[in-house]
């Protein structure tokens, strides 16, 4: 494993995007700590296809066993948001935390399917099935 | 949905398909959706890589990769890392039964009876430790923020932490003082041949062959040991298949601290000099000493280095390695090779190895990291971890030339104090430094309260774990077993559906 980035690169670019997707208000908190799927990585060492599976999943990175995580919040706010970066500092997802009495503009399950279709083409493989409440 | 630039977040799935949707109305009205996500084409095992997004309201709140692990595989797993806990719990027990209130709290005992308690340098030696845990913990703050409850406030939390740091800087000075003062009491009194502890690295014994090489060779051990467990891992790992988890020593979240040298240096240092002092120097001195009152001085060596080497591998088998005992195996020879090592130099070669062993594994992941300004942070763990090797050169350098050590820089030269002298030397003492007062007249200026201060804070400790301890379990009490249980359903079972099986017929 090759660790390019480190906390600064990370909290920089969380920041970034913080901004960019107007994520938080612009005053808040942040802390960069470095995780290990462990869960993960036992589970393919010891039942998956063994050590050096794992090391060809991380090398393929089809996969991030090992990440960067950047904590942003505010003391006495339920709202935060926690972005992951690869080792190498790549964005790889995040997660924003709403309080559950925050109202929101609700938007029909269908509708935010085919905003990820203009996205991400999900629909070419999407299996539209009748379980599915739309 | 909002923003369009957060719309960017989105990961191309072209490559998965949706496999789960939930929704949930939230108290405020607001609707959150779930969408997973799963790729078909490839898996590791049974598990398969998975993307979750989450929309909340019309807001996107939520992308994360995770793999979907089969559920059974937890309970596996922690079925057999509950064999690694009984080893390392039973470890546990013989270090504070036998190492512990035997060892160190009984040899402790004897030797303030006698008078022949060494305090000062221990003392000195447990502020230097107690002080590093102390801001090594402090900058471990920095990453502590990750798990912070934003219902307290900023100032509580930080207190919080900073007397976290504190309580655990004074325990390990404590438990480090206490186990010194035994550990080598006991050497000064089992190994006469020895070089005395606290006189190594004094401008005189410093400079002297014995010490230097003493010191070389622990570099030189910890380098065998680093050789020895590498080859022991690739032996054990691909000849008789056992499972140690890769790169299970090093914690990477060092990187993530402003001094990353200096929690790996203190703690290298913290368990190099107190695990060397408790389970090799009180274990094994104990044995001749013992052995030495029943003139079966070889049988109790071969048995104490034999047990000392299966206890501490005891004690670190809680590590999630399988089979359980292999910390135990693993551990056998080094050990017993550390305790011949302790038998024939003392502590001083064994303490530098095990501390080198330790700040090379721990402080690894500052030799992973590629980034600007990493390379402040490596010399600075190059020349922690050099430390020992410094201070013998500059004595070397200072002295001019090699000092032949003395009988009175053996434990042999360890004078007991008379009674008589101390009232009679009081002033002329006091204008001595305290290092020579403490090794030319240990007697006169001994003085017993800062152990039996540490045996207090040790008991009021222990006593304060006890009492603040929530031991029982969170979870209700039961008020039925297991078979009351069945019964039970088996009743429901035959009332709602007359003529089923019973629950108990089945396996």
């Amino acid at each position: 494993m090759q660790i390019t980035a480190d906390k600064h690169e990370v909290m920089r670019k969380a920041d970034s995007l913080t901004q960019a997707c107007a994520l938080m208000d612009t005053s808040y908190r942040s802390v960069a700590a470095f995780d290990t799927d462990e869960r993960f990585k036992n589970y393919v060492e010891l039942e998956g296809e063994g050590v050096e599976a794992f090391q060809e999943i991380v090398d393929s990175e089809i996969y991030h066993p090992y990440t960067w995580s950047v904590r942003i919040f505010n003391t006495n706010e339920i709202e935060e948001v926690t972005y992951t970066f690869s080792p190498e500092g790549e964005f790889l997802g995040f997660r924003k935390l709403l309080p559950d009495s925050l109202e929101g503009k609700n938007i029909p399950g269908f509708d935010i399917k085919i905003c990820f279709c203009a996205r991400t083409r999900v629909l070419l493989y999407y299996p539209i099935s009748q379980n599915m409440s739309l | 949905m909002r923003s369009d630039a957060r719309s960017a977040l989105l990961p191309d799935i072209t490559e998965y398909e949706l496999v789960e949707e939930s929704s949930e109305l939230k108290e405020g009205g607001r609707r959150d959706h779930v969408f997973t996500f799963e790729r078909k084409d490839i898996k590791v095992g049974e598990a398969h890589y998975r993307i979750k997004v989450g929309v909340s309201g019309d807001e996107l709140t939520m992308v994360n990769r995770y793999v979907k692990i089969p559920e059974g595989f937890d309970n596996r797993y922690e079925e057999m890392r509950s064999a690694n806990t009984t080893i390392s719990f039973i470890g546990q027990a013989v270090m504070i039964i036998l190492y512990g209130f035997i060892g160190v709290g009984v040899s402790i005992f004897f030797m303030l009876r006698r008078k022949i308690l060494l305090w000062r340098a221990p003392m000195k030696w447990a502020v230097v430790i107690g002080t590093l845990i102390f801001f090594a913990y402090l900058t471990t703050i920095s990453l502590s923020w990750f798990n912070y409850d934003t219902s307290l406030s900023a100032n509580q939390f930080i207190f919080q932490q900073v007397m976290m740091a504190f309580v655990n800087g004074l325990l390990i000075a404590v438990i480090f003082f206490i186990s010194a003062v035994a550990g080598e009491g006991l050497d000064r009194q089992a190994f006469p041949g020895h070089i005395r502890l606290w006189r190594s690295w004094s401008p005189t014994a410093g400079a002297s062959r014995e010490i230097m090489s003493n010191t070389v060779f622990g570099y030189l051990w910890a380098f065998f040991m680093i050789g020895f467990v590498t080859f022991f891992y690739w032996v054990s790992n691909n000849i008789f298949g056992w499972w140690s988890p890769a790169e299970n020593m090093v914690d990477p979240n060092v990187l993530a601290l402003p001094l990353p040298w200096l929690l790996p240096a203190a703690q290298s240092l913290q368990a190099g000099f107190w695990e060397e002092c408790l389970f090799r120097a009180v274990p094994l001195a104990g044995a001749v000493l013992i052995g030495r009152n029943f003139k079966r001085k070889g049988l109790w060596i071969a048995i104490a280095l034999i047990f000392q080497a299966v206890v501490f591998g005891a004690l670190h088998a809680n590590y999630a390695q399988q089979p359980a005992y292999a910390r135990i195996i693993e551990m056998l020879i080094p050990f017993i090779l550390y305790g011949l090592i302790y038998i024939n130099w003392g502590l001083l070669p064994v303490v530098i190895s095990h501390f080198v062993y330790d700040i090379v594994l721990m402080a690894m992941p500052l030799f992973i990291l590629s980034a600007p300004g990493i390379w402040v942070h490596r010399v600075t763990a190059v020349i922690v971890a050099l430390i020992p090797l410094l201070i013998v050169v500059y004595r070397r350098l200072r002295a001019g030339e090699w000092y032949t050590i003395k009988a009175e820089d053996l434990n042999s030269g360890f004078v007991v104090p008379k009674e008589e002298k101390k009232e009679g030397t009081a002033a002329e003492d006091e204008k001595k430094t305290d290092r020579e007062q403490e090794e030319k007249s240990p007697g006169p200026h001994y003085r017993t309260y800062p152990v039996v201060l540490a045996l207090i804070i040790m008991v009021l400790s222990a006593a304060a774990w006890i009492v603040l301890t929530p031991f029982e379990q969170d979870v209700p009490k039961l008020e039925i077993d297991r078979h009351k249980a069945i019964l039970i359903a088996d009743s429901f079972m035959e009332r709602r559906y007359p003529g089923i099986d019973s629950l108990n017929a089945k396996p």
